[in-house]
């Protein structure tokens, strides 16, 4: 038995550091043994999620492949070749990696499905621009807006996963994120329509949201409050 | 708990939850997972297949802890199992959350390490004394396949005996006085700060102390063991909040289980305990030891009077005998329980400390067993939570925290040594 120098309790001979304030135990008279058997286990019981991904894949696949063959179907027979069913197949392929993609992934999966769900939206804009022959607003807005929104939302992503941002700093970037997003929304919108870069209703839209995240950055240098907030939010 | 299908073999097959019981499902999760755990440390090493043979025994006397968790149109219910609990080795992260879809359903689990027993309980199955009175009941059994001799007394049960129906009762209602309307005041407490640990990890470290020396103590005081310990609890919690330099410091309140069968004879295996909060406002100025020490005494003996149970268990009740909620859909009402709880629940305490009191058991049965333990969840709510009881001549205090830093436990436990009170110190940490 040896006693903690700093905390003056009695502890167990095979303990190398005090439980209570983690100061190294030296005792001459009673080493610790190494070899000897810990009190309490060492394994962890591991959490096992309850969530059956392969069901909610099937699940899904099953729920939205069905009316997807059957609107093929139907189309090929009594119409002429394919052509209102790409519509529904593809917004069912839409819903699809919507709703699958998070799952397919055991690490970053956030990332990786936020650059999954942009590509297909893309594709499938694509595909309704190419069969309503209504060319033109894919690339000059279509591509833009959904570019910009996955790249912020991307960076923000990235930076919390990382850990760079954390708690009101969070709460700040996506308050900047919405301004810088409307700003360039403007942009976008205007050139397609007027062909000139002119900024108007997203100046109203950025000067609040960046004051927003101003005072979000601003109060997460109060430790208290972020604690006080914490408690209220319950996170 | 109130069964309501009974089937010919004397047993009920589905029950109500008692009104404490509620709470727990709607409030359950990874993060708070209503889930303590009683142990005891035998001098022998356990043998696996003779302590499963003694749980399947042992359950059949227990038929209300033999039950999986569904959830009906306007409540949740429990229906009977006929399914086998399977004993588990024991883990280093006590009081995971009991997963629905594991364990065969069943909302308690047995495990074994070494020379010990341990039973996790869902809190809404029972409490600190129906866990208990399971785990003597477990090791006289296991005892008694071993070969010896084990009397049933000191609230162990006979396992052959049909179990009798007020031992799954819910004495809530019998013992609730409505007459008098009390409403009780929720005011903010402090929170213990701390970096959170990850999910399903908890951390426990038990002071071992002699009776004898806090008993000296608390005679001098003229007070209890349970008073002494929260005075002292809440002293420490006080010096930690004010070494903290907050701009308003925040009253400290320690949530304090009592044991209703103490006022009201029943043999309920289910929930019957209420709670009082003593507690000191640091807003009125700096507390000495002694003060909080008079200040819990008096409040404890003002407080923990069967009048004011009775009414507080009332309270309780009413809101769940309101008409409006009785109907209202269980997954609007499960949203509505979770809102307020989370808003009005543990905001308004600091910490727990649960007294089991002394167990004993019957003398040719001390000599197998060596320690028992009792080892409350923590939640990021309340992230210490503290659970005691006395065992021959030893009183264990264990606290649990979901928690990196050990700053509380250490405050705590250098107090009592500055008193002169020796302790022993263990940790799942080691």
């Amino acid at each position: 038995m040896s006693y903690c120098v700093n905390c003056g309790v009695k502890l167990n001979h095979n303990v190398s550091s005090c439980p209570l304030c983690g100061v190294e135990i030296i005792n001459p008279a009673d080493p610790i043994d190494q070899t000897a058997e810990k009190i309490f286990p060492q394994s962890r019981d591991v959490h096992k999620d309850s969530f059956d991904k392969s069901l909610w894949i099937k699940m899904v696949t099953t729920v939205l492949g069905l009316p997807m063959l059957l609107s093929i179907t139907i189309n090929t027979i009594f119409g002429n070749g394919l052509n209102w069913s790409l519509y529904v197949t593809g917004t069912l392929g839409i819903i699809w990696v919507w709703l699958v993609s998070p799952f397919l992934f055991k690490r970053s999966f956030m990332a990786r499905s936020v650059v999954i769900d942009a590509v297909f939206l893309l594709g499938f804009l694509y595909l309704i621009e190419y069969l309503s022959h209504s060319q033109g607003w894919f690339f000059s807005l279509a591509f833009p807006i959904i570019g910009t929104f996955t790249i912020l939302l991307l960076i923000i992503v990235i930076l919390i996963k990382r850990k760079i941002l954390k708690e009101l700093h969070i709460v700040a970037s996506i308050f900047l994120g919405i301004g810088i997003f409307c700003v360039i929304l403007n942009g976008i919108i205007n050139f397609h329509a007027l062909r000139m870069l002119k900024l108007d209703w997203s100046l109203l839209v950025l000067i609040p949201f960046t004051a927003f995240a101003l005072i979000a950055a601003l109060l997460q240098q109060r430790r208290w409050i972020v604690e006080e907030l914490k408690h209220w939010f319950h996170v | 708990m109130k069964p309501f299908i009974n089937n010919d073999q004397n047993f009920s097959r589905l029950y109500r939850l008692d009104n404490a019981a509620n709470l727990y499902p709607v409030i359950r999760g990874r993060k708070r997972p209503g889930v303590f755990r009683v142990s005891a440390d035998l001098y022998d090493s356990i043998q696996p297949p003779i302590l499963q043979q003694a749980l399947d025994i042992t359950l059949k006397r227990f038929p209300g802890f033999s039950v999986n968790l569904r959830a009906g149109l306007f409540w949740y219910y429990f229906v009977h199992s006929s399914e086998q609990l399977i004993i588990q080795e024991d883990v280093s992260n006590p009081c995971k959350d009991i997963s629905s879809s594991e364990n065969n359903g069943f909302l308690m689990r047995v495990r074994y390490h070494k020379n010990r027993i341990a039973v996790e309980f869902f809190h809404s199955v029972t409490d600190g004394a129906g866990a208990m009175t399971f785990l003597k009941t477990l090791i006289a059994q296991y005892l008694t396949l071993l070969g010896h001799q084990i009397p049933h007394s000191q609230d162990i049960l006979d396992c052959i005996e049909l179990p009798p129906p007020e031992e799954s009762q819910d004495s809530f209602r019998p013992f609730a006085e409505f007459s008098a309307p009390r409403k009780r005041q929720i005011l903010r407490a402090y929170h213990i700060k701390g970096s959170l640990l990850p999910t399903h990890s908890l951390r426990t470290i038990t002071g071992i102390i002699p009776i004898d020396a806090l008993q000296i103590e608390t005679r001098k005081m003229g007070v209890s063991i349970t008073e002494y310990l929260v005075a002292a609890y809440l002293f420490t919690l006080n010096k930690i909040q004010l070494s903290e330099e907050p701009r308003r410091p925040l009253p400290i309140k320690i949530q304090v289980p009592v044991n209703l069968r103490h006022f009201h004879k029943t043999n309920t295996l289910r929930n019957f305990s209420a709670f009082v909060m003593p507690g000191i406002d640091p807003a009125h100025g700096i507390y000495s030891f002694d003060e909080t020490l008079i200040l819990v005494h008096h409040f404890m003996h003002f407080e923990v009077t069967e009048k004011l149970l009775r009414t507080q268990v009332a309270e309780n009740l009413r809101t769940a005998m309101n008409p409006f909620i009785r109907i209202m859909p269980l997954f609007i009402k499960k949203h509505l329980i979770k809102t307020i709880y989370k808003y009005v629940g543990p905001s308004s305490f600091t910490s727990t400390i649960s007294n089991l009191g002394v167990v004993k058991v019957p003398k040719i049965m001390e000599r197998h067993v060596k320690a028992f333990n009792v080892t409350l969840g923590a939640t990021r709510d309340t992230n210490v939570s503290c659970g005691l009881l006395g065992y021959k001549d030893n009183i264990r205090i264990c606290f649990s925290r979901v928690i990196e830093e050990a700053h509380v436990e250490r405050e705590f436990f250098t107090f009592l040594v500055k008193m002169g009170i020796p302790i022993a110190v263990e940790s799942n940490q080691e």
